[in-house]
């Protein structure tokens, strides 16, 4: 169902109109009508939307920096102090990209003079000022002459690589030049000066990266900064969604809520500086949507939602497919093992989580739980565990219970067609009620005649002695319904249109309730192949398996884990969408759902629960 | 007769074969797509392996109708019949063609999905949700080799 919803007007005087928001925020209970808009300061949105996708980057940049396995204890939310993070992240972040760069030009240089030993510079200075040139050179294996060590004073440092490091004590200039090698210059520092460097380095880096880890801490701080600043950004819609008047004097807003709670809020604002007026909907008014269903049909909502929710004068669908889509997800996976794990695993969580399980988690696992339960029931019919059949056991209780329920393929293909044709009728009786409701008794008339055709070929088809196929009496159904069908399609328009509407109507009819119909069978293909795999893992575990008993137990519950893990995370993926698209497709076209409304979503304060 | 059953085996042989080479193309396809997103949004993995790891599963339909033949209707023997080999060549035939196509379709549907959450687009669960239909031609092949194998054996 969708709750029944009230019009408010509001005219606030300027001066009162923040402090008015205010108010009506804190009572969280109006949809306001936002306008994409004319007043809104853009410049100071856009600020705060740059800021909070800068909060938002720092809360991933604390995440990462978390430790995993020993976590802080995080700090009490502080939205004030979240509002500075990002800087002091900033500045954190600068310093260690500074010290890293410093630390890989020291590693550059290390590389360089690794070869040549720990020395201190200073004395080879000294060596210099006293006459005595020290020249560093590199050379090629196959390139270095022992005859320098006596021309040149060469002393060979180190051999590497086939390279030759080797010192030269000698004034001759150029040198580098003359024997063609490479010439180093005087190191600055020693490498055990600069080992030092780079451990201080790194040092300060690893403090740096703690004090990050620290500051992870503070990441409710930094929600709850986001939480504040869209809050923030949200109000500045809001207020940016009246219209001006009298000179800018008055503000006049447009908000919805629903009806249960327009008492409450007549009675809020009478109390305030505003004037106010609450009105029916009128047909052309864009209401929001809010869906009032009892506890259980709620639990398929998140379901509707993934398509469109209705607009505001249709049917709310969600209580008519929900039984259909509970059976259709049952026959899909159609494993009793599959659907008790799931039954299973979901209760579970949910006692395990108790209570810290947020509010649309909870329907989604009590959703699961119902899947679950209904997969097992709906296993029951081909009796399929973990891919084992259940009647192929000499159970009395089984073999009993297989008399009673077991449906072979042929019937399971008949059972998937019987679900389409038995869904695609109660879509179509449910679009007359429709029709009716939104347009009048007159538009729904030839879609009452297809109804009543349709229905007396099922009747006459499994009930030939009530109603015998083209007998006299069904020929009078036929004939009324081709009346309604072909001169009643659409009042006020001349005979020979309804009459051109009506072929159009048939032709569409005909080919379409085909292809509908026999989209169902997919029910069918999902369950049997899901079997097959299921059973084909088996028969794998089984035959795989050594035949020494530790050995042969260890491989048979690997191949089982794995082939089951992969084939029920497919059937499960696959027995939720197919019956989705059963739904969306061949349902709602059938009950000539259109949808588009937007969903109710009244102004308040984040943290505030949904009234 | 021994010329039935090498028609069977040339049958079993395209159903493996070809669903197999489908599967392949299809995980690659994603796992390309998967690498080049992961340069975007390196915290997606989970949802990229799961996206890439859809396409994969043709290739096993394609060795689970070998595995029926063989195992549950156990008529790769050489005293198959005629029918029976020209059902096994047409049920690995029709395998084999839906698993290459579908699964290469399914790898496209799943590398845009893959390419849409690294640019910061959250469809995943979208793109679960649309990847699984082209998959679902594949399963109903699967379906009609149980029914052929069911049929003759």
């Amino acid at each position: 169902m969708v709750a029944t919803m009230k019009k408010f007007n509001f005219v606030s005087f300027h001066k009162e109109y923040l402090q008015f928001l205010r108010d009506l925020r804190d009572l969280g209970m109006v949809h306001v009508v936002e306008q994409d808009n004319k007043m809104v300061d853009e410049e100071q949105l856009q600020d705060k939307l740059a800021a909070l996708k800068r909060l938002n980057e720092s809360a991933k940049k604390l995440k990462l920096a978390q430790d995993k396995k020993s976590p802080l204890s995080p700090h009490p939310a502080d939205a004030e102090r979240g509002m500075h993070l990002p800087k002091e992240i900033e500045q954190i972040e600068n310093k260690i990209s500074t010290l890293n760069q410093q630390l890989q030009v020291s590693l550059k240089e290390r590389d360089t003079l690794r070869p040549w030993g720990s020395f201190d510079p200073e004395t080879v200075k000294r060596l210099e000022e006293a006459g005595y040139p020290v020249h560093f050179f590199i050379a090629q294996e196959r390139a270095y002459d022992p005859e320098w060590e006596e021309r040149y004073n060469a002393f060979v440092i180190h051999r590497e690589a086939s390279k030759v490091y080797f010192v030269a004590v000698t004034n001759e200039p150029g040198l580098a030049d003359e024997l063609q090698i490479e010439e180093m210059k005087r190191p600055e520092v020693s490498l055990d000066a600069l080992d030092q460097l780079i451990h201080t380095l790194r040092g300060k880096i690893a403090t740096k990266e703690e004090e990050l880890r620290e500051l992870s801490a503070h990441l409710p701080s930094l929600e709850a900064a986001v939480a504040e600043l869209e809050a923030d950004i949200f109000f500045t819609r809001v207020a940016g969604s009246a219209t001006p008047a009298a000179d800018n004097k008055l503000m006049l807003l447009q908000g919805w809520a629903p009806e249960e709670n327009a008492g409450e809020i007549s009675k809020f604002l009478e109390s305030k500086e505003v004037y106010f007026h609450v009105s029916d909907p009128s047909p052309e008014d864009d209401v929001p949507i809010k869906f009032k269903n009892n506890r259980f049909f709620r639990l398929f909502e998140p379901i509707a939602e993934l398509y469109m929710l209705p607009k505001y004068n249709e049917i709310d669908l969600t209580p008519f497919f929900a039984p259909f889509y509970m059976i259709f997800f049952g026959l899909s996976l159609g494993d009793i093992g599959y659907g008790a794990f799931l039954l299973v695993a979901a209760t579970l969580f949910k006692l395990v989580k108790k209570g810290k399980i947020a509010g649309p988690m909870r329907g989604i696992l009590a959703l699961v739980q119902i899947l679950g339960a209904s997969t097992m029931v709906c296993g029951l019919l081909t009796g399929g565990f973990f891919g084992f059949s259940i009647y192929e056991t000499n159970v009395p209780f089984f073999q009993n219970m297989k008399d009673q329920v077991y449906f072979d393929n042929s019937q399971m293909f008949m059972l998937s067609l019987v679900l389409g044709v038995t869904q695609i009728m109660f879509a179509m009786f449910l679009k007359i009620i429709n029709r009716i409701k939104q347009f009048g008794f007159a538009h729904a008339v030839s879609t009452i005649g297809w109804f009543m055709l349709l229905a007396s070929v099922i009747v006459a088809y499994l009930f030939p002695a009530f109603l015998p196929m083209t007998g006299t009496s069904h020929m009078i159904v036929i004939g009324i319904s081709a009346i309604l069908i072909f001169f009643f399609n659409s009042p006020g328009k001349n005979p020979f249109m309804n009459v051109g509407l009506g072929l159009w109507d048939t032709y569409n009819m005909a080919t379409g309730l085909l292809g509908d119909v026999l989209s169902y069978v997919r029910l069918f293909a999902l369950g049997l192949s899901g079997g097959i795999l299921a059973s084909v893992f088996n028969s794998l575990a089984l035959g795989l398996s050594p035949s020494n008993a530790v050995g042969g137990a260890v491989v048979f519950l690997l191949i089982f884990l794995f082939g089951h893990t992969i084939n029920m995370f497919m059937n499960v993926l696959g027995a939720f969408v197919h019956p989705l698209r059963l739904t969306f497709v061949e349902f709602y076209n059938n009950a000539e759902f259109t949808g588009g409304g937007k969903k109710y979503n009244p102004f308040k304060k984040v943290n505030q629960s949904n009234n | 007769m021994d010329s039935n059953l090498l028609i069977a085996y040339i049958g079993i042989g395209l159903m493996i074969a070809l669903s197999g080479i489908g599967s392949s193309y299809g995980v690659t396809i994603a796992g390309n797509a998967a690498l080049g997103a992961l340069k975007k949004d390196s915290s997606k993995f989970g949802n990229f392996l799961v996206l890439t790891a859809l396409p994969g599963t043709q290739g096993l339909y394609g060795f689970a109708g070998y595995f029926m033949f063989q195992s549950i209707f156990n008529i790769l023997t050489p005293e198959i019949t005629a029918i029976q080999s020209a059902a096994v060549l047409a049920a690995g035939l029709a395998m084999g063609l839906v698993g290459l196509l579908s699964a290469i379709r399914q790898g496209q549907v799943c590398a845009n999905g893959i390419a849409s959450i690294g640019q910061g687009h959250d469809v995943f669960g979208n793109t679960l949700i649309l990847a699984v239909f082209p998959e679902l031609y594949a399963i109903v092949s699967l379906a009609a080799v149980f029914l052929i194998g069911s049929a003759v054996a």
